[in-house]
């Protein structure tokens, strides 16, 4: 795929918090994921 | 406000190539158009099952649909139009507007802006493909049958089309979790400098919870349907009785996510209808923080009323209770909502373009959806309403004249901003109007006939309900064919119509409204400066 082609884009501080924000809300998803995976492996 | 910073910067350099500008696009306001078409798509293959559906409802007895074909229709309606009519729709407004909202050149991650939506038309594909397999060719056995809440034994007793369901759902959850994870990166770190997070739009507010929402719950329904599939394939037992699993334990945690599933699709229709009413009655929204705390309210309660869907599976009395007065508590923060809407209509100097009266539409109508919702909360009154047509009745005045009609508002309020033209007012007005008078004729008979006992999820029924059932069918199809209306008029506004102004409608306030129609592929690459004055609700002691 091409770069985001946005002439004038995000500031690096920005694009860091973005990412980082990114990383902890796809980190929740997956942790309520796996828990309600396991709570049934483990509650059985 | 800074429109010659916003505008000096404004490009209109959209790559030219059909496969650059459309597949490989990364910029927002063409993704947005890309899930509102997918939507648009997937609300008429939606609606053609529910048009066979009332179809075979017409009069009693077994006319077109054989049994098993009609619970494939119910079970794919729903989830058609959840996940793939409604749901992506509300994206699609998301990725459109939420950039231009809070003064963003466009969202955090637009790569994986990208990938949230054509994984949308994959999973579909995945989805529909028995049933078009089986109906077009008779290869298979169809679809799943069991009703779009999957509840094991049933589920489990369908045939191989279950796995395709499976992955379509784990597709879905994918995509929506990405682009839930997208509005939470681009609300929280994009904003422009000087629109704090207490002067955004109600619609940027309602969608940032929503992606919370959805961030908590998509996790729950994967993980539910990944139990599911193993139960069926791998030999576990975690559904199954015979095994030593328990089935109503599935109900419990589909519900965990379907409850707040229903606020993911009511949420962002509450912001919708919070910007267009206060631009047709040209006042600031009445009470803009107590709107905002309200929607966290409900999102909040949203997760511990899950169980008033199953009060017939039996629970204990203290559960019964604590669920339904739970529920009950719902009402306050939505009652919230409906007197602010109505204050702010209070007074006005309002017009009643077609965004307005789908907007009005949508409050008179979403709380006759709301009462009898109430109703259900009730648990003596539940166990004779559950399973009958008046749960179909409520569900469908809170998704289809809440949801749907809040969609259809934004695409009247924002189809200027979007093509550059306005679109035609008379069709639109015959659009609402045709809208509003069959839908009422297809779903307000459904509250009789459930209170009659008509059970839900039937082909054939007593001759007793055949009246209702022939005015509600009726209905169904003049609403289906009123939204022809619909597409003609996008059609034609998008290919023409007198020129839309910057501001479009005479009350905006916003953002969005400082930047030319169309609105250029780039916008707000320098950010704007914000002036509190001209922001819909800068100002929060209005």
């Amino acid at each position: 795929m091409k770069r985001p082609i946005a002439p004038s884009e995000a500031s690096p501080q920005q694009r860091v918090a973005a990412r980082r924000t990114a990383l902890a809300m796809g980190l929740i998803a997956l942790a309520v994921y796996v828990a309600f995976v396991l709570s049934g492996v483990i509650g059985r | 406000m800074a429109t010659h910073a916003a505008h000096h910067d404004d490009h209109n350099h959209a790559p030219s190539g059909f496969l650059d500008r459309w597949v490989f696009s990364t910029n927002h306001k063409d993704i947005g158009t890309l899930y509102l078409i997918f939507a648009l798509v997937m609300f008429f293959i939606g609606g053609a099952m529910a048009l066979a559906i009332r179809a075979e409802l017409f009069q009693p007895g077994l006319q077109l649909l054989a049994p098993e074909v009609f619970n494939q229709m119910t079970t794919m309606h729903a989830l058609v139009m959840i996940f793939g009519a409604v749901m992506p729709a509300f994206v699609g407004l998301g990725n459109w507007m939420i950039p231009l909202m809070i003064g963003a050149p466009d969202m955090a991650l637009p790569r994986m802006n990208n990938w949230s939506f054509w994984i949308m038309p994959f999973a579909f594909a995945l989805l529909l493909m028995p049933l078009v397999l089986f109906l077009a060719f008779g290869i298979g056995g169809g679809g799943p049958a069991g009703g779009w809440t999957l509840y094991p034994p049933l589920s489990l007793q369908g045939g191989s089309s279950f796995a395709f369901t499976i992955f379509a759902i784990h597709l879905m959850g994918i995509s929506s979790i990405m682009g839930a994870i997208n509005i939470i990166a681009t609300v929280l770190n994009m904003r422009a400098p000087g629109m704090d997070l207490l002067k955004m739009p109600i619609f940027v507010w309602t969608w940032l919870i929503t992606a919370f929402l959805l961030i908590a719950v998509m996790p729950v329904l994967a993980g539910a349907v990944t139990m599911l599939l193993t139960d069926k394939f791998f030999e576990t037992s975690f559904f199954n009785a015979a095994g030593g699993g328990d089935p109503v334990m599935f109900q419990h945690i589909f519900w965990f996510f379907g409850h707040p599933e229903v606020y993911i699709m009511i949420l962002p229709a509450f912001g919708v209808v919070s910007e267009i009413i206060p631009t047709f009655a040209r006042k600031p929204l009445f009470g803009y923080q107590a709107m905002v705390y309200a929607t966290a309210s409900i999102a909040f309660l949203s997760f511990i009323v899950w169980a008033h869907h199953m009060f017939t599976v039996g629970m204990p009395l203290g559960g019964q209770l604590f669920f339904m007065y739970a529920t009950m508590l719902i009402a306050v923060p939505t009652g919230v909502k409906v007197f602010n809407w109505v204050s702010t209509m209070w007074k006005g100097s309002m017009t009643f373009e077609t965004p307005m009266l789908f907007a009005i539409g949508f409050v008179i109508m979403f709380t006759i959806g709301g009462f009898s919702g109430l109703m259900l909360a009730i648990v003596p009154a539940d166990f004779q309403y559950h399973d009958t047509y008046f749960v179909v009745a409520h569900f469908h005045y809170v998704l289809v004249t809440g949801a749907v009609y809040s969609i259809m508002a934004a695409a009247y309020y924002w189809l200027p901003k979007w093509t550059g033209h306005m679109y035609n007012e008379t069709l639109g007005k015959w659009h609402f109007w045709l809208s509003t008078i069959f839908v009422n004729l297809l779903f307000f008979p459904q509250h009789f006939l459930g209170l009659a006992g008509m059970p839900r999820r039937i082909p054939d029924y007593n001759v007793a309900f055949a009246d209702f059932n022939m005015i509600s069918s009726i209905g169904g199809f003049g609403f289906g064919l009123s939204q022809l209306l619909f597409v003609y008029i996008v059609w034609s506004c998008a290919r023409g119509g007198a020129k839309a102004t910057a501001g479009v409608w005479e009350g905006a306030k916003g953002l969005e409204w400082t930047v030319p129609s169309p609105a250029p592929h780039h916008t707000f690459t320098t950010p704007p400066v914000i002036d509190d004055s001209k922001l819909a609700h800068g100002n929060v002691a209005h």
